[in-house]
């Protein structure tokens, strides 16, 4: 525990200077081990209050509070816990539901032409914000799956429309190489299957039928892939990252998967007796750090500093514009 | 490729020299004992006890609140008792009246949502884990001498003790604390001194998956303290469900007590669990499970007496010398005298090289 003195950390000071006090390299929420910022936590960043660190959950949406937790049990080396549950997480959000997929996606054909582009923009911002990368795989999702929906138009349009469609794969392609940018590797293999998949779309027929059960393969895909990153990552034995989990629950996930059968709930036994495990062991030893009491001074203050009348924010799921981090 | 060491009289001193550079080195540093062992091995409750005998300040840093506890008390009494409901069909029985029957589906809807365990919710339930603990089946698998699941070695003394724990004011003694089982996870140091000595403690997690974390706290060890639990001769790990922790135990000191990290490090072997270990021989024959096993199965001595020597003859370093003790890391009194004759044997190496 003497470890953590490394992390310097002064208190923020409460006449509202902003202090350049933490010179700490974080790991990215996707590219885990290799991929570190260095950040300042100013009087900005305290999105967390008292509350959202006296509770774990609330602790774990907490973008700037769970980074420092994260800092903190990879000094004791445990924080492939901590990657896993978020992954989990992540998991759950990017899950495409098979069954009642087409019908989910139709009203966003209309904006498709509009969505595109902010998109593009806003995984532009996130990168130059360091804003994690999941949410660019989201959008990239999104826009995979709205790419196919534009394949499957023309092709109703006909054949005689080909040479408009080459030009729009043009800049699809243009897109894709903006996108195969981002530093982080699974977006690659997200393209590499949207390509796949257009090529499956392009040699079937246009019955309808045939392009719902293509599409569901998709998804089917898509989550299939999802879930293996993780398993890959951190269940299997081989794993440097490989959580502390039930056998039970390992071999009902293992099962699962090699059924080839991808629930949306497959990660939830498991996420949540990794919770157990964070919440009893690193957990308690983050309550007792200097690193948690400095935290909370940080929130005394910047309460006190604050005037009373502005109200206190509760964490949000997916707050993406709480954490400002300046360099 | 291959060059022959050289004994000239050159070299003796210089490695004389280095090895003395090296102890000198020892003695101005802090006293590093590593905890190394399986899972549920008992690390972490003499890591507990170690705690418990300095002084307050340290206690207080390295002991969680009641609170935190409580909830893992209540926690460990609600797994304990679902793996129990749960591994009923494994023996080809099920609830035969139906107030058990409701009674277990109350309590596996509380374990789906173990996270929001508290007080209230406890005493709401404790009724039924009374009960359940209380049914026949329950108490027939539980001391079945064949044992087709694992559960938590306290789990006996929670449930004896479940009246207790109900109570608003119930504040946890130091042997619920000792009791309750948390999973490590990671590596944990505690700091203290002794006589001005500084030590480092540091506790791992034992599971399979956490062993590869274990390199990380290998460099100067002063002491290794590595824990077996002699009651495990006839279960398997919890992480793949079929080796025998006999043999994962044995491994992993063979493995460790030869290793190029420790030469330098004193060993000590904690034969723990020895009071479970009394009772299961006498309903597990040890030579169904270690058939090489030629003495007498009731007999504690001759059992105890083939386990230690399997340890200690792993041991392939004539120059090295492993300490054993026999213990029940529960027994305060007996785990302070142990670490105060560890404790000496370092500090009196200190002072022999001074």
């Amino acid at each position: 525990m003497g470890k953590e003195k490394d992390v310097k950390l002064k208190p923020v000071s409460s006449s509202g200077k902003k202090s350049s006090a933490i010179q700490k390299s974080i790991s990215n929420n996707s590219n885990l081990c290799n991929d570190r910022l260095s950040i300042n936590l100013t009087k900005d960043d305290l999105t967390f209050t008292r509350n959202t660190l006296n509770n774990l959950s609330h602790l774990m949406y907490d973008e700037t509070a769970r980074k420092i937790f994260i800092e903190f049990s990879e000094l004791e080396h445990s924080h492939n816990h901590i990657l896993f549950w978020l992954e989990a997480n992540e998991f759950k959000e990017k899950y495409i539901p098979v069954k009642s997929y087409d019908k989910s996606l139709k009203p966003e054909q209309q904006q498709m032409p509009i969505e595109l582009p902010i998109s593009t923009t806003k995984n532009q911002e996130l990168l130059n914000n360091n804003v994690q990368t999941p949410n660019n795989k989201e959008n990239e999702e999104e826009k995979e799956k709205e790419e196919d929906e534009e394949e499957e138009e023309q092709q109703q349009e006909g054949a005689d429309k080909r040479e408009s469609k080459k030009e729009e794969e043009e800049e699809e392609e243009q897109q894709s190489s903006q996108q195969s940018q981002l530093p982080s590797e699974s977006s690659d293999n997200h393209l590499k299957l949207s390509a796949s998949g257009n090529k499956v779309s392009r040699e079937s027929s246009s019955e309808s039928d045939d392009e719902e059960a293509d599409e569901s393969t998709l998804a089917a895909k898509s989550n299939m892939k999802n879930a293996l990153y993780i398993f890959d990552k951190y269940l299997t034995p081989q794993s440097q990252l490989e959580v502390n989990l039930d056998f039970k629950t390992y071999i009902d996930i293992k099962k699962k998967i090699e059924s080839n059968e991808i629930p949306l709930s497959i990660f939830d036994k498991s996420q949540k007796e990794i919770f157990e495990v964070i919440y009893n062991d690193s957990y308690f030893r983050f309550k007792s750090s200097s690193t948690f009491k400095y935290l909370l001074a940080c929130t005394e203050n910047n309460e006190l500093s604050n005037s009373l009348s502005k109200p206190i924010k509760s964490p949000k799921k997916h707050s993406k514009k709480t954490s400002c981090f300046c360099f | 490729m291959c060059m022959r060491k050289e004994t000239t009289p050159e070299s003796v001193i210089s490695r004389k020299i280095d090895y003395e550079i090296k102890k000198d080195s020892q003695t101005l540093s802090t006293m590093k004992l590593l905890l190394l062992g399986g899972g549920e091995s008992g690390k972490s409750t003499i890591f507990k006890q170690i705690i418990s005998f300095q002084d307050e300040n340290t206690k207080k840093e390295y002991t969680p609140s009641t609170d935190s506890i409580t909830k893992n008390i209540f926690t460990n009494i609600l797994t304990s008792i679902q793996t129990l409901i749960n591994s009923l069909s494994l023996y080809q029985l099920e609830f035969t009246n139906d107030s058990d029957k409701k009674a277990s589906e109350r309590v596996l809807s509380v374990c789906e949502q173990l996270e929001n365990i508290n007080q209230s919710i406890f005493q709401a339930i404790a009724v039924d884990i009374k009960a359940l603990w209380a049914n026949e089946h329950i108490q027939s698998i539980f001391n079945n001498p064949k044992r087709l699941y694992l559960i938590n070695d306290s789990s006996e003394y929670f449930f004896s003790n479940i009246d207790r724990f109900l109570s608003s004011s119930f504040k946890p003694n130091q042997t619920d604390f000792l009791r309750v089982r948390v999973k490590t996870t990671g590596i944990i140091e505690a700091d203290f001194t002794v006589e001005t000595v500084p030590f480092k403690i540091i506790d791992v997690g034992g599971q399979k998956n956490q062993r590869r974390k274990w390199i990380h706290c290998f460099q100067n060890i002063t002491c290794v303290l590595f824990v077996t639990s002699l009651n495990d001769y006839d279960t398997v790990l919890e992480e793949d469900g079929a080796t025998s922790r006999f043999s994962d135990s044995l491994g992993i000191f063979t493995e460790m007590v030869n290793s190029q990290w420790f030469l330098q490090s004193a060993f000590v072997l904690f034969l723990n669990k020895v009071d479970l270990f009394k009772e299961k021989i006498k309903k597990v024959p040890l030579n169904q499970h270690l058939t090489d096993f030629q003495g007498r199965n009731d007999s504690y001595n001759e059992c105890s007496t083939f386990i230690k020597d399997k340890f200690i003859t792993a041991n392939k370093n004539p120059s090295k010398f492993v300490y054993h003790h026999f213990t029940c890391a529960l027994d305060s009194q007996a785990i302070e005298v142990v670490f105060k004759s560890i404790q000496d044997t370092l500090l009196s190496d200190i002072v022999s090289v001074l």
